[in-house]
C-alpha cells in the first residue's frame, strides 16, 4: 500500500507527535507514505473564512501534485482532510470553476485521486490486519472517542464514518485492548480554530467534553485530529484552574495508541510532547513506563 | 447582518449544516456573509477573529506554509493581545511544538500568484 502523503502545516509544529506516530505506525503496517513533494498549507479555517476561491486554490495544487505521482492521497488532519475534499468536490461539481482554479495554479487537475483521512485508512484494514500487530494490549485504558467535526461532518463532502454516532475510532480502541467508553459528546466542536482568537470560548467548550468525559468513566481521550488534540491537552489546565475541577485525562492521537500497542519506542510516538503526561496513567494500567 | 458577531463566531464545525432538514448550507451561509462582509469593508463584528484569520492567511502567502510562531507574533501586535498565552507557548517551545525557523516551500511564487489573481480576476 503506498499513498501520497500530506502531513500539514500542524503536523511539522505543533502536532509533531501525531507525524511521528504516523510515520511508526504506517511503517509497521507497511503503509508507504511518500509525502507531496513541496506542499502548501490548505488554508484551514482561515481561507474559507474569508475567501472561497482561496480556499479552493490552495488545496487544489496539493491535489494536482498528488495526482502527478498518480497515488491517492491520505492526510492525517482532519481539517486537511476536509479541506482537500471540499476543494476536490467544488472544482469536480463545477466545470468553469476547475478551468478558472487549474489556471490559477498552473497545474492541472482532472480528480482523479481519492482523497482519505488516515483513520479511514487504518478502519478499512479493520481489526484481522491490525490485532496481529498488537503485542501489548491496552488493557485497564479507558478510553473516549472523540471525533469533532471536521473529520465526520458535512456527511455529503467527507463521506466518511456516520456525523451523529461515528464508530472507526471506537473500533480501533477495542482492536487495541482497550476499554471504549461510551458517551453523548464525541461529535461535539471543540471551538478548534478560535483558540487563538477566543480562549475564553474554547475552554468553556473544552470543559464541557473533558468533563463529560470523565464523568463516563474515562481515563484518557483519543482523537483524530491536531485541533481537537491541541485544545484538549493545550487548554486542560485552563480548565482544570478555571473550573476547579480535576480532570488528568491524557489526550492521545490514535496513532500513539496504536504505537503502544504495537510495543513502539515511546520517543517515536512523541509521547514526551504530550502536556498531560500519560506516564502515571500507563505505568498504572500496566503498558509501560515512559 | 454583516456587522453582527454572529458571523465571526460561527467556528464552522457544520453540525447545522447536517442536520438542517431543508439542506440549507449554513456553514456555507456564514463563509459567504463572512467574504461579503470582508469586500464591502464592513468593519467587522469581532476584529479579533477577522485579525486571526487575516494574519494566518498572510502566513501562508508569505512561505507558502504556516508559521505559527511569527503569525502568532503579528497576531499579537494587530490584536493588542500581548500577554495572553505566553507561558503556554514557552512550553510548548519546550517541548518542540513551535518551530523558531520557518519552512518555506519553493513554489512560494505560485502562492503569492493564487493570492494575487485572486484579488484581481
Amino acid at each position: 500500500m503506498k499513498y501520497a502523503y500530506y502531513p500539514g502545516c500542524s503536523l511539522h509544529s505543533t502536532a509533531r507527535d501525531y507525524d511521528l506516530s504516523t510515520t511508526a505506525v504506517c511503517e509497521e503496517l507497511g503503509i508507504e507514505l511518500v509525502e507531496i513533494p513541496d506542499w502548501n498549507c490548505c488554508g484551514a479555517t482561515s481561507a474559507h473564512a474569508l475567501d472561497k476561491e482561496i480556499s479552493i486554490a490552495l488545496p487544489l495544487r496539493n491535489l494536482a501534485i498528488a495526482e502527478s505521482m498518480g497515488l491517492d492521497v491520505v492526510a492525517p488532519c482532519a481539517a486537511c482532510f476536509n479541506r482537500m475534499k471540499s476543494a476536490h468536490n467544488a472544482v469536480m461539481q463545477d466545470a468553469e470553476l476547475l478551468s478558472r482554479m487549474t489556471a490559477r495554479i498552473g497545474k492541472p487537475y482532472s480528480g482523479k485521486v481519492r482523497i482519505l483521512p488516515l483513520l479511514a485508512v487504518i478502519d478499512e484494514l479493520g481489526a484481522d490486519v491490525i490485532q496481529p500487530h498488537v503485542k501489548r494490549p491496552l488493557s485497564n485504558l479507558k478510553v473516549a472517542p472523540y471525533y469533532g467535526c471536521l473529520l465526520i461532518r458535512p456527511p455529503e463532502t467527507v463521506q466518511f464514518d456516520d456525523p451523529e454516532d461515528p464508530q472507526s475510532l471506537d473500533r480501533l480502541v477495542a482492536a487495541l485492548g482497550a476499554d471504549t467508553v461510551k458517551w453523548p459528546f464525541k461529535n461535539e466542536c471543540c471551538g478548534a480554530g478560535l483558540s487563538i482568537s477566543k480562549p475564553e470560548m474554547v475552554v468553556k467548550l473544552t470543559h464541557d467534553i473533558l468533563s463529560m468525559a470523565k464523568r463516563c468513566g474515562a481515563n484518557s481521550m483519543v482523537t483524530a485530529c491536531p485541533l481537537c488534540q491541541a485544545n484538549l491537552d493545550l487548554r486542560q489546565a485552563d480548565v482544570e484552574k478555571i473550573y476547579g475541577e480535576k480532570l488528568g485525562l491524557p489526550a492521545f492521537y490514535f496513532t500513539q495508541l496504536m504505537g503502544l500497542a504495537f510495543d513502539i519506542p515511546s520517543s517515536h510516538l512523541g509521547l514526551d510532547k504530550m502536556m498531560v503526561s500519560p506516564a502515571a496513567l500507563l505505568a498504572e494500567a500496566g503498558v509501560r513506563g515512559v | 447582518m454583516l456587522r453582527s458577531k454572529m458571523i465571526w463566531l460561527c467556528v464552522g464545525c457544520e453540525t447545522c449544516t447536517t442536520r438542517c432538514p431543508r439542506g440549507i448550507e449554513l456553514a456555507k451561509v456564514m463563509d459567504a456573509l463572512r467574504e461579503t462582509s470582508v469586500k464591502k469593508k464592513v468593519k467587522p463584528g469581532d476584529p479579533s477573529i477577522s485579525t486571526f484569520h487575516q494574519t494566518f492567511l498572510n502566513s501562508v502567502e508569505r512561505l507558502g506554509r504556516v508559521h505559527e510562531v511569527s503569525m502568532l507574533a503579528e497576531y499579537k501586535l494587530r490584536s493588542r493581545q500581548l500577554f495572553t498565552d505566553l507561558l503556554l507557548g514557552a512550553k510548548m517551545f519546550l517541548k518542540g511544538k513551535l518551530a523558531l525557523i520557518p519552512e518555506v516551500i519553493k513554489g512560494r511564487r505560485e502562492i503569492k500568484e493564487i493570492f494575487k489573481k485572486t484579488r484581481t480576476d
